[in-house]
C-alpha cells in the first residue's frame, strides 16, 4: 500500500491526494510526500550531510527554515558525531536515521514509513521518531507507516489499518477498535481484534 | 559435519505440500511465491551461457580444420578457468554469502571450509568433462576415438588435476596477485583470437601455451595421439609431477583460507553493500554518539550548497553551462560520486585512441578485426553507446525487489531524462573527434581514402546521437517489471516498439549502403524520429503507471 501511496507500484484503483487524481507524473504532488522503504535509499559514499543535503535540494526545501531543523533532527537521532561518516561505513539503523533525518528535515505533508521500527533503529532513535511522528501530526501532516508490532500501533496511531493478503479487514480510528475489542489483562484491543479477524469470528 | 541434510529437506517438504493442498488458498500462495527449480540453481544459470559461448567457440575451432588451434584452445582454456575457478572459491569463501550466514551459526572454520571444498571439487567435476569431451572431440577429428579414448581421459585427468593445482598453488602463496585479472580475460581472449591467427602466430601461440600446465598436457597429448612429434608426449611427465602435487597445493590453500577466516573480516558489508567496496571500517559505535549532547552544533552553511562544478573536468563544466540548478542537482544525485567520471575517461579514451590510431596506421599484418577493438573501447569509455552510467537507477533490494533510488524521490521520468539527454549529447560530441579521427584511420588501412574514413565516422556519431532518447528509456525500463507487466498498454508498445526497431534498422542500414546526402539525412531523421517515438511511448506508460518501479534482481 505505501508503495502504491508513493507511486512505486501501481494497483487497478486511484489515488487522490487533495481532490486531485496522483500519478507518477504528478512532481507537484510528489514534492508533497516523502517515503522511505524498509531499506533507506542513500548512496554508500555519501556522508549523512550530503546526503540530507541532497534530498533537501531534491525537493526543493526553504533554505532558510530547514538549518535550525536539521540540527534538532541530528541531535535527536544522535547523529552529529557521523554527519561526515559515508553511508557505507554506518550501521543499518544509523543508515536508516540518516534517510529518516532527510526526509524530516524536508517536513512533507505526507510521511510514508514502511516498518520503521524494524529498522534496526536503537531505543532513542525510536523514541524520538516517535515524538516527530505526533508533532508533524499536530501540525496537520499525516505519517502513515506500516509494522507488525500491534501494542505499538495502538498506542502511536489514531487511525488503523489491517490489511491480510492485500485486502482491507480493518479500518478505524483507536476510539472506534476500543468499541469492537476491548482487550483484556496482557492482550492489547488491536491484538485482540487481530485474533478475531484471523480466527475467523468477526 | 555436512551443513546440508537433503533426507530431512525433502521430509519437510513433503510435509508441507501436504498441509498446503489442504488449503487452496494457501496452495495458491505457495505456487504464486515458490521459487522453480531454474530460479534456485544459480549456479548454473550462471554457467550455461559461458559454457554456450564456449561451446561456439570450440565448435568454430573444430571447423577450422586447424588441429593446432583446437589444442591450444584447450590449453588457454585450462589455464583461464584454472585462475577463474580458484579465484571465485577463494573470493566466495572469504567474503560470500555463506560465510556471512555461516559466521553466526556453531560451525567450525574447517567444517566451513569442508562444505566450500566440496563445491570446489563439483566445480572441477564439471572442468574435467569439459577437458574429456574437448580431447574426445580432437581424437574424433584427427585420430581414432576409440583407440585414443584412454589418451583422452589421461589428458583430461592431467588437465584437470594440474590447472586445480596451478590455480591452488596462485592463491596459496599470492592471492593479491594482479596477474589474476589478467590472466583470465587474456587466456579467454587469445581462445578467440586463435581462430583468426595465421599459422605463424598460430605456432607461437602453441609453443608460448608451454609456460604454463595446461599446454604441456596439451602438448603432451599432441604427442600421443599424433598432432606433433611423439617426442611431445614427454610434455606429460611434468604435468604429472604437478598433478601429483595437488594435495599438497590443497593442504596449502586450505591453511592460508583458514589463518584468513581467523580474522574478523567485513564480510556483512562486503555483501550488504556490494558497491562500497570500501567499507573498511566497522559502523561506527553508538557509543561514539552518547556524547552527541556535548557536541557543538554542526555547520550546515555547505548544507545546501552542491557540487562546485567549475572544479570539475573540463567535459563536466560544459554540460553545467547547459544544465539549469535544478537539472545540476538531479545529475549529481543521478551520478552520485560518479560526477567528475566523463573528462577522466576521455581522457583515457583519447589515449586508446592515439595508440590504436598509430598501431592502425603502422603495424604490420595482423587480423583487420583487431584494429575495432581499440575504437569499441574508447568509444564505450568517452560516450554514451548505452545511454551512459547513471548510479541513481540503482538502488536498495527490498522485498524481493530492487527499488531504484530515483523512485523514492520526486523526479520526473522527463526532468532525469532532459538531463541525461543533454549530458549524452555533450559527451558524444566530444567523442565525435576521436571518433572521426580513429576511423579515418581505419578506413586508410583497408584501403579506402581518409576522407570516406571521417564520414562513415560522423555517420556513427549521428546514430549514436540520435538513439540516445531510447537509450534513456532504456535505463529507466531497466528498474521496472514492464516485461512481466502484461496488459494491453505494455502490449501494445512493445509491439509497436518492434515495429520501431524494424524500421529503425533499415534507416540505419540505409545510411550506409546508400551513401548520398538526401537518403543520409532522411535515415538519420527516421533513426531519431523511432528513438524519440520510443521515449515518448515509454514515459506514457510510466507517468500512467502502467508499469511498476521495481524490478527482480535478476532482470537487470
Amino acid at each position: 500500500m505505501l508503495r502504491c501511496l508513493s507511486g512505486v507500484v501501481t494497483g487497478s484503483g486511484t489515488i487522490h491526494y487533495d481532490g486531485e487524481k496522483f500519478n507518477r507524473g504528478s512532481i507537484g504532488l510528489r514534492r508533497r510526500i516523502a517515503f522511505l522503504p524498509d531499506f533507506p535509499v542513500a548512496f554508500p559514499y555519501h556522508t549523512v550531510l550530503r546526503h540530507i543535503g541532497m534530498v533537501l535540494r531534491l525537493y526543493e526545501a526553504d533554505r532558510s527554515a530547514v538549518e535550525p531543523r536539521v540540527s534538532n533532527l541530528l541531535r535527536g537521532f544522535d547523529l552529529l558525531p557521523l554527519v561526515d561518516t559515508n553511508i557505507s561505513q554506518l550501521s543499518r539503523g544509523q543508515a536508516y536515521k540518516a534517510a529518516l533525518a532527510a526526509l524530516l528535515a524536508v517536513d512533507p505533508e505526507l510521511l510514508l514509513l514502511d516498518e520503521p521500527f524494524a529498522s534496526g533503529m536503537d531505543p532513542n532513535g525510536i523514541t524520538f521518531l516517535k515524538q516527530e511522528a505526533r508533532a508533524a501530526a499536530a501540525r496537520g501532516h499525516t505519517v502513515i507507516y506500516s509494522t507488525q508490532i500491534l501494542d505499538l500501533a495502538e498506542t502511536l496511531s489514531d487511525r488503523v489499518l489491517i490489511i491480510e493478503r492485500g485486502q482491507v479487514r480493518y479500518y478505524a480510528s483507536l476510539g472506534e477498535l476500543q468499541g469492537v475489542a476491548p482487550g483484556h489483562e496482557g492482550v492489547s484491543a488491536l491484538e485482540q481484534l487481530f485474533q478475531q479477524l484471523r480466527s475467523g469470528s468477526r | 559435519m555436512r551443513l546440508r541434510s537433503p533426507v530431512l529437506e525433502r521430509a519437510v517438504r513433503e510435509q508441507a505440500l501436504s498441509d498446503l493442498r489442504k488449503s487452496p488458498s494457501l496452495w495458491r500462495e505457495y505456487r504464486q511465491h515458490r521459487t522453480r527449480w531454474w530460479g534456485r540453481n544459480r549456479n548454473l544459470r550462471a554457467a550455461l551461457p559461458a559454457v554456450f559461448i564456449f561451446a561456439v567457440l570450440f565448435l568454430a575451432v573444430v571447423r577450422s580444420g586447424r588441429a593446432l588451434a583446437l589444442l591450444a584452445v584447450i590449453a588457454l582454456y585450462g589455464s583461464g578457468t584454472a585462475i577463474f575457478r580458484c579465484a571465485n572459491y577463494y573470493a566466495r569463501v572469504l567474503r560470500g554469502y555463506d560465510r556471512a550466514v555461516l559466521i553466526t551459526l556453531p560451525v567450525l572454520d574447517n567444517d566451513y571450509l569442508r562444505h566450500e571444498s566440496r563445491a570446489l571439487l563439483r566445480s572441477w567435476a564439471g572442468a574435467f568433462a569439459i577437458f574429456a569431451l574437448a580431447y574426445g572431440t580432437y581424437s574424433a577429428v584427427y585420430g581414432d576415438l576409440r583407440h585414443d579414448l584412454a589418451a583422452s581421459l589421461v589428458a583430461a585427468t592431467l588437465q584437470t588435476l594440474s590447472s586445480l593445482c596451478l590455480g591452488c598453488a596462485v592463491l596459496a602463496y599470492k592471492p593479491k596477485w594482479t596477474g589474476v585479472k589478467v590472466i583470465i580475460p587474456v587466456a579467454y581472449g587469445l581462445m578467440a583470437v586463435c581462430l583468426f591467427l595465421p599459422e605463424d602466430g598460430l605456432q607461437f601461440l602453441w609453443s608460448a601455451v608451454l609456460i604454463t600446465p595446461a599446454g604441456w598436457v596439451a602438448h603432451g597429448f599432441a604427442g600421443m595421439v599424433g598432432g606433433a612429434d611423439s617426442a611431445e608426449r614427454f610434455w606429460l611427465l611434468p604435468a604429472f609431477v604437478i598433478a601429483a602435487s595437488l594435495p599438497f597445493a590443497l593442504r596449502r590453500l586450505r591453511s592460508r583460507l583458514l589463518s584468513e577466516l581467523a580474522i574478523p573480516g567485513d564480510v556483512f558489508e562486503a555483501i550488504s553493500a556490494p558497491d562500497s567496496g570500501e567499507a573498511e571500517q566497522q559502523a561506527p559505535s553508538t557509543e561514539s554518539t552518547a556524547s552527541a549532547e556535548a557536541l557543538p552544533d554542526v555547520n550546515l552553511v555547505l548544507l545546501f550548497e552542491g557540487t562546485d562544478w567549475t572544479r570539475l573536468g573540463w567535459i563536466e563544466r560544459l554540460v553545467a553551462a547547459w544544465l539549469t540548478e535544478r537539472q545540476k542537482v538531479i545529475a549529481e544525485f543521478m551520478m552520485a560520486n560518479d560526477l567528475g567520471s566523463w573528462s577522466k575517461n576521455w581522457r583515457t579514451a583519447a589515449m586508446i585512441t592515439v595508440v590504436g590510431t598509430v598501431s592502425t596506421l603502422a603495424a604490420p599484418s595482423l587480423p583487420p578485426w583487431l584494429f575495432f577493438l581499440p575504437m569499441v573501447f574508447a568509444g564505450f569509455l568517452s560516450a554514451p553507446m548505452l545511454g551512459g552510467s547513471w548510479v541513481g537507477f540503482k538502488g536498495p533490494f527490498t522485498s524481493g525487489f530492487i527499488l531504484p533510488a530515483y523512485a523514492c524521490f520526486p523526479l520526473g521520468y522527463g526532468e532525469i531524462s532532459r538531463v541525461m539527454l543533454k549530458t549524452n549529447v555533450i559527451r558524444v560530441l566530444t567523442w565525435a573527434p576521436l571518433a572521426l579521427v580513429y576511423a579515418s584511420a581505419l578506413a586508410h588501412r583497408h584501403g579506402y581514402s581518409f576522407y570516406y574514413g571521417s564520414v562513415v565516422g560522423l555517420d556513427v556519431v549521428l546514430i549514436v546521437l540520435a538513439l540516445q532518447p531510447v537509450l534513456v528509456a532504456g535505463h529507466f525500463s531497466s528498474g521496472t517489471n514492464d516485461t512481466r507487466q502484461i496488459n494491453w498498454q505494455t502490449l501494445l508498445f512493445f509491439s509497436g516498439a518492434l515495429l520501431i526497431l524494424i524500421i529503425t534498422l533499415i534507416a540505419a542500414f540505409m545510411m550506409f549502403i546508400v551513401p548520398t546526402d538526401l537518403v543520409q539525412a532522411i535515415a538519420i531523421t527516421t533513426i531519431f524520429m523511432m528513438s524519440l517515438a520510443t521515449w515518448a511511448g515509454y514515459k506514457l506508460l510510466y507517468e500512467r503507471g502502467r508499469i511498476d518501479l521495481l524490478s527482480r534482481p535478476g532482470a537487470r
